[in-house]
């Protein structure tokens, strides 16, 4: 188990109506890149968000272990939801909340809308960064450095989401998502609406600066060349199959 | 707005102010209110006056009493009405925003809201009346009846359930926003990622809620005997006191610029604050780098 | 018939029933049989009686004629004038989405029982009546109302919406009447022009009340016609001294709730799909 950051077994998610994600089963192990990867709609966003505890739906997991290793031994934090209805998934959720930004950080796709419309980006970096569980330092030479490294002019940090193209969002993004110098990533589909070349650079960046500072990376994508190209493993996430409601 | 109506409307201005029918003495009337040379002069002098204190007397209402006299007496009333009234309404606005009001009990105070304030204050008048009897004017029942009348303006036409619905609204749709439920992956608080971007819309309608309540003192304090503003206004109408509608009017204008002047400093200050980041380097490189 | 339809009858049959009586209504009011003074709906139905003997479905049919044209015209002039905010927001005309925007600060700032009033003390005696404060009312609620229609018509996509719908080939009238109208701001525009109805309603019910209460002549109406207050001025001594005109209240307090009903009704079948 040593240096193992995230470990899922059998995950099991469903709604009122329908099996929406079953049988997921992945580890994310210090310094490495874990890739989950799958069609459209087949429930890799829904996964990274029940993997960070917030669990939306009714009656959501229903099956399944998930353990953070380094930050909480073996607990199994779905223990907290099989079966307890909306008032576990509340439980969850609010025990959940030290995690998130602080050991597991999100860098999300599209991050023209995903960025805070009323907020700088230094603001917003110096948000995430206060989440931070290892003392950062100098906060303005630590955000001027993260910026420099996402390949951003500091001077971006006053700017609104407004006033940056969508590529520089995109980088200023990860920038947001590694501010708090987070054990484990969770990308979701990083790369989407940047050119190709855009593309590639983001995603080769993501897994530099998850790599160098010693960060695990789970990459959700559904563009299988860059994966294959950057991953340590690849978990392939079929569309699911289970009793009907 | 009133100067403009009165040259507006054909007729001659003072037998508009009061007609001939329930006044005697138009041209009498036009002097005393420099109706006879033209709307400006009037507003000018009008409000040169005002600025010096002096709002003329009062000629039906009470004959001779300074306008300015009767408004003390009023203004305390109308505003520890519409302040009694307007906190379970900010109350109920902080909890719907922050998504703690059951929709159960949403529906109930749509429900109340719907009722008219004439009717809700009839209500509230007899309870009281039924209450005190002959003491209905003591000074006891005098504060029953203001806070009577605050209940019964923070419930009548929807008051409380537009600031419950309309916050939950404002804020139920931001919370739905992308950013927002990024900003809770990434763990950070949802409030404060939503709250500077609806502060503005929200102030405007907590703004338009007392602005409400403002319009429907005038029914409340009429119908439950509260000496107020909105009582002053009503029985001045009734009377054609030019004089007391005026400076009412005016009063309740200058309520509404300052409520207006407050949440266009609510704005400045969300501005402010959105713009209080770590700025790395000066702004003027930011647009450069943006462009 | 779905619960749209039921909702949809419900609005009708309230309006329609408003409309009849307010057709209905005769000038004066009848003499009255003073024999039959406070006599209860079971003694001199539908209604019973007032103080001296007249019947009170004369008292409800002068009600609603005053109140009908007036209501229903301030409903309509603002589902109108809603309904053209949202369509402009379509045609993409910054100036005027400025212009309306700009317009709604400065009505919306105003509290509108004191404009009202102003009004009312202004106006020749001649042109004072409800109608011309309906009138008022409505252009107080007017830009509030396109303003809501036009973030409606913002939320839709705006011009992008309807250049997408020509793209698929629909004519401007079926994209503007239809797609706009119709299907998306339905149910804000009706609501409005529902809400402006039934606060008209009220507004005469509280006006006419406090006149009464001060015994000065109404603003709303002319001296020798009732309005529905004129019940509840009659009703209200029944609760505090031992007057049996507990049934003009209760008749007053009927026809107010059927208005709500009316405009609650027509609000959520809007809404309903």
């Amino acid at each position: 188990m040593s240096g193992c950051l995230l470990q899922v077994e059998g995950m099991m998610v469903r709604s009122r109506r329908r099996v929406l994600l079953n049988g997921l089963r992945l580890s994310v192990d210090t310094g490495r890149v874990t890739a989950l990867v799958g069609p459209s709609g087949v429930g890799k966003s829904l996964a990274a968000r029940c993997l960070m505890g917030l669990v939306d739906l009714s009656p959501g997991v229903v099956r399944g272990t998930l353990r953070y290793p380094e930050f909480s031994g073996e607990r199994d934090w779905f223990e907290l939801v099989r079966g307890k209805g909306g008032r576990g998934r509340r439980r969850l959720a609010r025990l959940t909340a030290s995690l998130r930004g602080a050991y597991v950080s999100y860098a999300p796709q599209g991050a023209a809308s995903a960025l805070n419309p009323a907020r700088t980006l230094g603001r917003q970096m110096e948000l995430a960064a206060q989440r931070s569980r290892r003392p950062v330092g100098d906060m303005t030479a630590h955000l001027c450095r993260l910026l420099q490294r996402v390949g951003l002019e500091p001077s971006v940090s006053g700017a609104f989401p407004s006033e940056l193209s969508g590529g520089q969002c995109q980088r200023a993004a990860l920038a947001i998502a590694m501010s708090s110098m987070p054990r484990l990533v969770i990308a979701d589909e990083p790369e989407t609406g940047l050119d190709p070349v855009s593309r590639r650079a983001v995603t080769e960046l993501l897994v530099e600066l998850c790599t160098s500072s010693g960060s695990g990376l789970l990459l959700i994508s559904h563009n299988q060349d860059i994966v294959h190209r950057v991953a340590h493993h690849v978990v392939e996430l079929p569309f699911p199959v289970g009793e009907a409601a | 707005m009133v100067a403009w109506l009165i040259w507006a409307i054909p007729g001659d201005p003072a037998s508009i102010i009061c007609p001939p029918e329930v006044c005697a003495g138009t041209t009498g009337l036009a002097e005393r209110w420099n109706l006879d040379r033209g709307p400006i002069h009037f507003y000018l002098t009008w409000v040169s006056q005002a600025l010096n204190g002096d709002l003329g007397n009062s000629w039906r209402v009470q004959q001779g009493v300074p306008v300015v006299s009767l408004m003390k007496l009023a203004l305390p009333n109308t505003l520890s009405l519409i302040l009694l009234a307007s906190l379970p309404l900010m109350l109920g606005a902080v909890v719907a925003a922050l998504g703690r009001i059951p929709r159960k009990l949403e529906q109930v105070l749509q429900l109340g809201g719907a009722l008219p304030a004439v009717v809700l204050a009839l209500v509230a008048a007899a309870v009281v009346q039924l209450h005190f009897g002959a003491d209905m004017y003591s000074s006891q029942a005098c504060t029953i009846r203001l806070l009577a009348g605050a209940l019964v303006l923070g419930i009548a036409d929807g008051a409380l359930s537009s600031a419950v619905t309309g916050s939950r609204t404002l804020f139920q749709r931001e919370r739905g926003q992308r950013y927002v439920q990024v900003a809770r992956l990434r763990g950070e608080n949802v409030l404060s990622n939503t709250l500077p971007n609806v502060a503005g819309a929200w102030a405007g309608q907590l703004r338009a809620r007392i602005l409400h309540l403002m319009s429907g003192a005038v029914i409340v304090e009429a119908v439950l005997r509260i000496d107020g503003l909105g009582d002053l206004l009503w029985r001045a109408t009734l009377l054609q006191d030019f004089g007391i509608v005026l400076a009412a009017a005016t009063f309740f204008a200058l309520m509404s610029a300052l409520l207006l002047l407050l949440q266009a400093l609510v704005e400045v200050f969300v501005a402010w604050h959105s713009r209080r980041a770590p700025s790395l380097v000066s702004r003027q490189s930011t647009t450069r780098v943006a462009a | 018939m779905n619960s749209r339809h039921a909702l949809l009858m419900v609005a009708a049959t309230c309006t329609v029933a408003l409309l009849a009586a307010a057709l209905a209504a005769p000038e004066r009011l009848s003499q009255g049989d003073p024999g039959m003074a406070y006599a209860g709906p079971l003694k001199l139905p539908p209604f019973g009686a007032d103080n001296r003997g007249r019947p009170l479905l004369g008292y409800l049919l002068q009600g609603a004629s005053v109140v009908a044209l007036p209501a229903i015209g301030a409903g309509l002039l603002v589902s109108f004038l809603g309904a053209l905010g949202g369509l402009l927001r379509c045609v993409a005309n910054p100036g005027m989405e400025a212009l309306l925007h700009g317009l709604r600060e400065l009505v919306g700032a105003l509290p509108r029982m004191v404009v009202i009033l102003v009004v009312a003390l202004v106006l020749p005696l001649d042109w004072r009546g409800l109608g011309s404060l309906a009138l008022v009312w409505a252009l107080l609620a007017a830009p509030g109302a396109m303003d809501e229609a036009a973030e409606v018509a913002g939320r839709l996509g705006g011009a992008r919406f309807v250049e997408a719908l020509k793209a698929h080939g629909f004519s401007h009238l079926r994209i503007y009447l239809v797609h706009v109208l119709a299907l998306n701001l339905r149910p804000v525009v009706v609501r409005q022009g529902a809400e402006t109805a039934m606060q008209v309603v009220f507004l005469e019910v509280g006006l006419s009340y406090l006149a009464l209460a001060e015994n000065q002549p109404s603003f709303t109406h002319p001296d020798t016609s009732r309005s529905w207050a004129d019940l509840l001025y009659l009703g209200y001594p029944s609760v505090i001294l031992d007057i049996p005109t507990g049934h003009a209240l209760v008749l007053g307090l009927l026809l107010i709730a059927g208005i709500a009903l009316m405009a609650t009704t027509l609000t959520a079948a809007a809404r309903a799909r």
